[in-house]
């Protein structure tokens, strides 16, 4: 005698089967006691896997990744400032140092010149720019500017690496 | 807020109500455990995973329009980073498991605590130590009540293969309680 594959009876289970074929599964599983042990113990594991529950996580779970959450959300915001800091801070000086250089090219011409109207007095002079620019950049203003840049750089650094060293700490702890 | 759907919260969430957050992680936290200890078979590591995915999912909280379920998009998350911690680790034990007649010889050296008054714990147990592909196909039919088409997004395989994995692993399950009589809760 033939016995029903452990696929067909699957099938059968999950509704997998036409109209046609259900019924002569159901026939088979009347006459067959091996057949119908087999189903029955297939519907009871079924009837088990139905009525498994998922594993816990540990207690406080929710509250400690809220935490975590709140204090990385925090860090986020601190790194996000830190960095509009610098640039607004590079920024600053860029158009400082850009303002200075126009300025001292305009009254140098303006000065030079007889003629009051502005426009004419921009003559690109390149000689004075770069005169102007050696003279900013020459060897004692150089390290000057480069001195107080690292400074500014190295303090808000000093800040932000205390504030995550803060940070990672308290998560710790959380953890 | 518990009676909000997935939805609604996210909406809120978006809206910059942090907090609100807590009742989705509140809802899938044991379900995406379990999910994930299926995979990783640790869980500790799983409960790492878990809260490595709730941080994934807060950040690309904005991205997520509500094309598919939370659910799958969800489980799909903590499927592909407890495949990731796999690879990492390096682990090859699963690897090495090749087939579901493994886990015979693992009951017969009785590493399996079983319950024999308790056919749904004896199973959680049994299941557990399935090779993951199948362990994660009966967690996600039947813990998170996925369908097989959500279980196919989810695995990224095809339904058929969903559903060849869903019966295979039924069917050794029944070999492995019925036959080794693991349940005295006899028909």
């Amino acid at each position: 005698m033939k016995y029903l594959t452990e696929e067909i009876l699957n099938k059968y289970i999950d509704n997998e089967l036409s109209k046609e074929e259900s019924k002569m599964v159901a026939k088979i599983l009347k006459n067959s006691y091996t057949d119908k042990s087999k189903y029955l113990e297939l519907m009871k594991v079924e009837d088990g896997l139905k009525k498994m529950m998922p594993k816990n996580v540990s207690d406080g779970f929710t509250q400690n990744f809220m935490e975590r959450l709140r204090l990385k959300s925090i860090r986020d915001k601190k790194q996000k400032r830190f960095v509009i800091f610098i640039s607004s801070l590079l920024v600053t000086l860029i158009v400082a140092f850009t303002g200075t250089l126009f300025f001292n090219i305009f009254s140098k011409n303006i000065s030079e010149s007889k003629d009051v109207s502005l426009f004419k007095n921009i003559s690109i002079d390149t000689s004075f720019l770069t005169e102007n620019f050696s003279r900013v950049f020459s060897n004692s203003n150089l390290s000057i500017i480069g001195l107080s840049l690292s400074l500014v750089v190295l303090i808000t650094l000093y800040f932000l690496l205390e504030e995550i060293k803060k940070t990672r700490h308290r998560l710790n702890k959380i953890q | 807020m518990s009676t909000l759907s997935d939805i609604e919260i996210i909406e809120s969430v978006k809206k910059g109500n942090q907090p609100d957050f807590a009742v989705l992680v509140d809802r899938y936290k044991n379900k995406g455990f379990s999910l994930a200890v299926s995979i990783v078979k640790n869980e500790m590591e799983a409960e790492e995973i878990i809260q490595d995915c709730f941080m994934k999912v807060y950040k690309s909280i904005k991205k997520f329009r509500g094309d598919s379920k939370f659910s799958t998009w969800f489980y799909r998350i903590v499927y592909n980073t407890s495949l990731t911690k796999i690879k990492n680790k390096k682990r090859k034990i699963e690897e090495n498991m090749t087939s579901i007649d493994d886990i015979l010889t693992l009951q017969s050296e009785n590493r399996i605590e079983i319950n024999k008054n308790d056919l749904s714990k004896t199973l959680e147990t049994i299941v557990e130590k399935l090779p993951k592909n199948y362990s994660t196909v009966i967690n996600l039919f039947y813990l998170e009540e996925l369908s097989c088409e959500d279980i196919s997004k989810v695995m990224d395989i095809s339904l058929n293969n969903v559903k060849v994995m869903l019966h295979r692993a039924r069917t050794e399950l029944r070999k492995i309680v019925f036959e080794n009589n693991y349940s005295e809760e006899l028909l």
